[in-house]
Parts: structure tokens; sequence; C-alpha cells
């Protein structure tokens, strides 16, 4: 997207961009006070009431792509575009009685890492610490990439000062202040987000009836209101599932579980996924009123941000650009933060150091969060196209751990064997049919046959786990 | 076969009243639990 | 799905600067099929030259509907019905680009109704192992 799309002049950007950073950093430090232990720092003390647990759990779900891909989606793919998008709040409110059941078999666990050691032994913790890295690190890139980007398109701000200054004030926020301030900062950001997206939705709706923009595309985009539209049935379940897959194995969630006050847990993620539910179609469908506001969309991508432009002007614009940033940064301070405690007890701690202090485990995960970020904005900075495209990829791995995780957590005879070849033959065979049918399956396949596996070695050979044994006794 | 201009109202008019009642729900909450000091 | 954002995004990014040409014509592959109704349409046009995009369901152009009118070199259009769609571009001095010919040819209904059922099964049996399990617990 050349600079000459911007909507705002860059000054009044980079004045946001200011004001916005020093609040984060400012925030960061103030509640990196509390952070005495590692514990503190990676769950915020075990004891995050609801309301912060409930935002910080829909904030952390609105990501770039929720305020900016759900006006593409809504574009491309029509009604039932927005209606899939808003399938993936199913990965909250199932995640909603999971989260419960983390806390009560694991009241000492400190990531998903954990679990999979405990519930299926050392392949199969190698196998997901590959996925769940793999998956993190190219939502951590492809986030930082297109906050770049979305700067650049927004605001005229060069790609590569955006890219780093958004890294660079998550990776500050995220280091000084741990979980509290991921969890403050998101509170305001949902707030934020939320706000703006309905001020924004009630703007188009001033200027265009819905009845205006339903005659218009019954004249010129039909595809989109036909209740019987193929790409858009197939895109339904394989969004919810890769939602599933997201939600269940990272730890950016599994964090969130065990950083949640005792019965908090799973009303939290119901009512984050009540929050986050409408959100995709309230802001995806300003894309459906482009055609008849008469605003010419060049990419798909920019949809949203003009036609809110176009409708409020600077205002619009000054509101987009603060949405998308608090969007950006809700979920990159998370993916900074999980991924930084994932690598810290998983890696640092069971593998490099077990006699690790708790001083200086909170030490390590800060010198990791920094490494996360420095290394992120090295991947970053050449700007390479078909990096975005490895991306994709995540879909079925993700998708292939489903199984093996819900039946880890409730079934005894789920077994090791059992997960190991749901992971290996699901990620495997959805990847291969992401290239030999489309990637519109791959995440659906991948689930399908992770979880036929898990459920014939649990008919055919199953384990007895001891849920004791989930229980590790040297916290 | 089509999705009708009053679906289509109904959907976006319910999720944008949705979306302003959750802001609105998420603040009171807050503000109940930072009363009794129990926010984290 | 949140990948395709940033796909996108970078693929936009990357499209090359318009090269000057006096009569308009498109840089989108010419009698190209598409699955999903939607493509992004890219022309290049004299520098600066306003365009006149006109689609047509007919390849006389007997029934042209004007879809963008404007300085800019790409237009994104989705929610196209099944068949062929005719586009053509013009500027002021109406000089008038070739035809260009995209092939609507959504994916097979049956099929996606197929994947449906498939999907919604796996999801049923997810959504059933743990609300079963959440009850056990208890």
């Amino acid at each position: 997207m050349p600079d000459e799309q911007a909507v705002l002049n860059p000054t009044t950007g980079w004045i946001l961009l200011a004001i916005f950073s020093v609040l984060w950093i400012g925030l960061g430090v103030y509640w990196g006070r509390k952070n005495k232990s590692f514990e503190d720092h990676a769950l915020a003390g075990r004891n995050v009431g609801l309301a912060l647990a409930s935002a910080t759990a829909a904030a952390t779900w609105i990501t770039s792509n929720t305020t900016m891909l759900a006006p593409q989606f809504a574009l491309q793919l029509g009604i039932w575009g927005m209606l899939a998008y808003s399938t993936a709040s199913f990965g909250l409110f199932l995640f909603a009685p999971i989260a419960k059941r983390i806390r009560k078999l694991m009241p000492n666990g400190y990531t998903s890492g954990d679990f999979m050691r405990l519930r299926y032994g050392r392949v199969a913790w190698g196998i997901f610490l590959v996925f769940t890295l793999f998956y993190s690190l190219t939502w951590l890139v492809s986030m930082a990439m297109a906050g770049g980007i979305v700067l650049n398109a927004l605001a005229g701000i060069p790609y590569v000062y955006g890219m780093s200054v958004i890294l660079a004030v998550c990776v500050l926020y995220t280091m000084r202040g741990g979980l509290y301030a991921v969890i403050g900062t998101d509170f305001i950001q949902s707030v934020i987000i939320i706000v703006g997206i309905v001020i924004a939705g009630f703007a188009v709706l001033s200027k265009v009836s819905m009845a205006e923009i339903h005659t218009n595309l019954t004249a010129n985009s039909p595809a989109l209101l036909d209740v019987l539209f193929p790409a858009a049935l197939i895109a339904i379940f394989n969004n919810l599932l890769f939602g599933l897959g997201e939600v269940f194995h990272n730890n950016v969630w599994w964090s969130r579980a065990f950083a949640f006050r005792e019965g908090v847990g799973q009303r939290a993620f119901i009512i984050a996924g009540l929050v986050w539910f409408p959100i995709p179609i309230a802001a995806g469908f300003v894309a459906l009123a482009s055609g008849a506001l008469g605003v010419a969309v060049p990419s798909a991508d920019m949809v949203g941000p003009l036609v809110i432009a176009n409708v409020l002007g600077s205002v619009g614009a000054i509101a987009i650009f603060i949405v998308v940033f608090c969007s950006l940064a809700s979920s990159i301070d998370s993916l900074l933060a999980a991924t930084s405690d994932l690598i810290t007890e998983d890696i640092y701690r069971r593998i490099a150091r077990p006699t690790a202090k708790p001083a200086e485990l909170k030490n390590a995960a800060q010198m990791i969060t920094l490494a996360l970020g420095i290394g992120a904005w090295a991947v970053c900075l050449p700007r390479i196209g078909t990096l975005a495209s490895v991306l994709f990829f995540a879909g079925p791995l993700v998708a292939s751990m489903i199984w093996p995780i819900v039946t880890g957590l409730y079934w005894k005879r789920a077994s090791r064997l059992g997960a190991i070849s749901a992971m290996v033959l699901g990620s495997g065979i959805g990847l291969w049919s992401y290239f030999s049918i489309g990637w519109y399956v791959a995440s659906l396949i991948a689930a399908m046959v992770s979880m036929v596996c898990v459920l014939l070695f649990a008919a055919f050979k199953p384990e007895e786990f001891q849920w004791q044994e989930l229980q590790e006794g040297d916290q | 076969m089509s999705f009708s201009s009053g679906f289509l109202t109904a959907l976006v008019y319910l999720a944008l009243i949705w979306c302003a009642g959750s802001s609105i729900a998420l603040l009171a909450l807050l503000w109940a639990e930072w009363k009794e000091g129990r926010l984290w | 799905m949140r990948h395709r954002l940033a796909a996108l995004l970078l693929l936009a990014a990357s499209t090359p600067l318009n090269s000057i040409a006096s009569v308009p014509s498109f840089k989108t592959e010419d009698l190209q099929s598409i699955d999903a109704g939607y493509l992004q349409l890219q022309w290049e046009a004299e520098e600066g030259a306003d365009i006149t995009l006109q689609r047509s369901r007919n390849a006389d152009f007997s029934d042209p509907v004007t879809v963008y009118q404007g300085k800019g070199r790409a237009l994104f259009v989705s929610g196209l019905a099944e068949g062929d769609v005719y586009f053509r571009l013009e500027d002021s001095a109406a000089n008038a680009s070739d035809i260009l010919t995209i092939k609507v040819r959504h994916q097979s209904l049956k099929r996606a109704l197929y994947l449906m059922l498939l999907g919604g099964l796996t999801t049923l049996a997810t959504i059933f192992v743990i609300i079963k399990g959440a009850r056990n617990a208890r």
C-alpha cells in the first residue's frame, strides 16, 4: 500500500503514536512494581478478578485482524463471512470449562507446556513445543509486520519506524510490567476498541441505511448476500476449528487460566466470548457499505479504514489509528509475555537450569521477552512478502492439537501414542490437504484426523492416567 | 436465495447495540470490583 | 485466518509502481477463473489520467455498469455471481482498453455442504467431550 493512500498526516500519526507509547510504558512501569517473583511476573500473583480477567481474554482475542480483517472478510465472503468470523468466539466459550479444569488439575502450573510434559511425556512435549513456538513466533512476526504496514497506510509513517515503535513499546511494558501490565493495558485497550467500533458503526449508519446497502449489494455483489455462497460456507468450520486450536493449545490462554483467581476463569471466558462475539459483525459490516457509499476499494485489506475515513473524515482516521494500535498492542503484549513464560518455564527451567531461583527466573523471563522482541524485529526488518505465506501453515498445526488437549484434560484413557500420532498425522495430512485441496480445508482435515487418532488409541490401547501426576510438588 | 434486508439490518443493529452494552458491562464490573479492592 | 491480513497487506505492498502507457490496459490476467467471486483488478494508464471502469455481463457491453471513476489504478471487486463478467477501461480521451474476461466459477455447493457437515460433526464431537467432561468432573 503506497503512502499516497494515507488517510492521516504523518505528524498526527506520530503524535498519537507518542501519546499511546508513553501511556502503555508508564502503566507497565507502574504496575511492574508489584512484581517480586517469576510467579508475579508470569501469572500476576494468580489472583486476577473477574472484570480484568474478562477484558483481558476478550482483548487478546481482538487482534489487528478483528478490527482490520473482519471488514476484509465481509467484503470477500459477505454476510456468511462476518458470521464465520464471529464463530471464533467459540474458542473462548469452550475454553471456559477448560480453564476451570486446568486450574483444578494444576493449581501450581505455569504453562501449557507443563501440561503436555506431565500428561503425555517428553516426546509429545517436544512436538508441542515445536508447533506452539512456530505458531506463536509467526503470529508475533505477522502482527508486527501488519502493524508497520497499517501505520504506513494510515498515516504515511515509514514501515520500519512504525514496526519498530510498536514492537519496542510492547517489549518495554511487557518486560517491566509482566502479566500485570499486559492485563491492565488489555482492559483499557478493549474498552477503547469496542467504543471505537460502535462510534464508527453508527457514523456509517448515519450516512447510509441498511436498506440502501442491501439494494446496492443485490445489484453489484449478489454473492455476498447469498445464503448458499460455497466459499463462505466452507470457511465457517475451518475458521472455527482454527480458532479452537489456537485458543486450546496456546500459552497465551493457559497463562490466563493459571492467573485468574480461583472460581473466576470459567465465568471470565464466557463473558469474554459474549463481548467478542458481535465485534466481527459490528466492525465488518462497514465493508458492505463501501459500494453504497461510493468508496472505491483498491485492495481488500484497506476497506475498513477507507470507509471510516470517508464517513468520519480525519476524526474517523484518528479513531481507526487508535483502535488499530490498541488491538495490535493487546495481542503483541500477550504473545510476548506468554511465549517468554513458555520458554522460561519449559526450556530454561526444565531443560537448562532446573535449580533456578524465582528471582532468577523473573530476570530470565524479562531477557527472553527482550530477545523475542529483537528477534521478531530482525525478521520483520526486510519486509519479505513471501514470509507471510508461511503463516498459513499454522492452521493445521494448531488444529491437530485440539483433541490431544481436550481428551488429555478429561479422559484418563487418552494415551501418549494417541496424542503423538494425532499431532503428527493430523498436522501432516492437514498440510498435505492444504497444498492438494486448498487452505480452506487444512484446519478441518487436521482436526478430523487427529480426532480419529485419539479415539482409536483411547479405544484400543487406553492408558490409566493418574490426575495427581499433573501436580508437581516442587512449586 | 439471499439474506433479506431485514435480516441484515437486524444483525448489524443487534451487533452494535450488543457491543455498546458489553463495554458498559465491562466498566460496571471493573467499578464493582474496584470498590471492593478485589481487582487483582 | 489471522495471518491472511498480513499476507494480503504484503501482497498489496509489493505491487510495482505504474508504468506509463497511453492506452489504458489491464494488468490482471485475462480469462482467469475465480472460485470465490472476488479479485483485485489492476490496470495501467497515462500518469494522472482519469479512468472509467465498466462492468458488463455481455461481451458486447450492451448493458454497461460503471463501477469506478477516478485516478486509482486498482479496484477490489467481490460478490460476483456465477458466469462470465467483462470489464473494460476508458480514459477521458475515450481511449478504451481491451476487454478483460473473468470467469466466475463458484466452488461446488455440494462439496461445500459436505465439508460443512464434516466440520460440524468434528465441532460437535469436541463440544460433546468438553461438556461431558466438565459434568463428570463436578
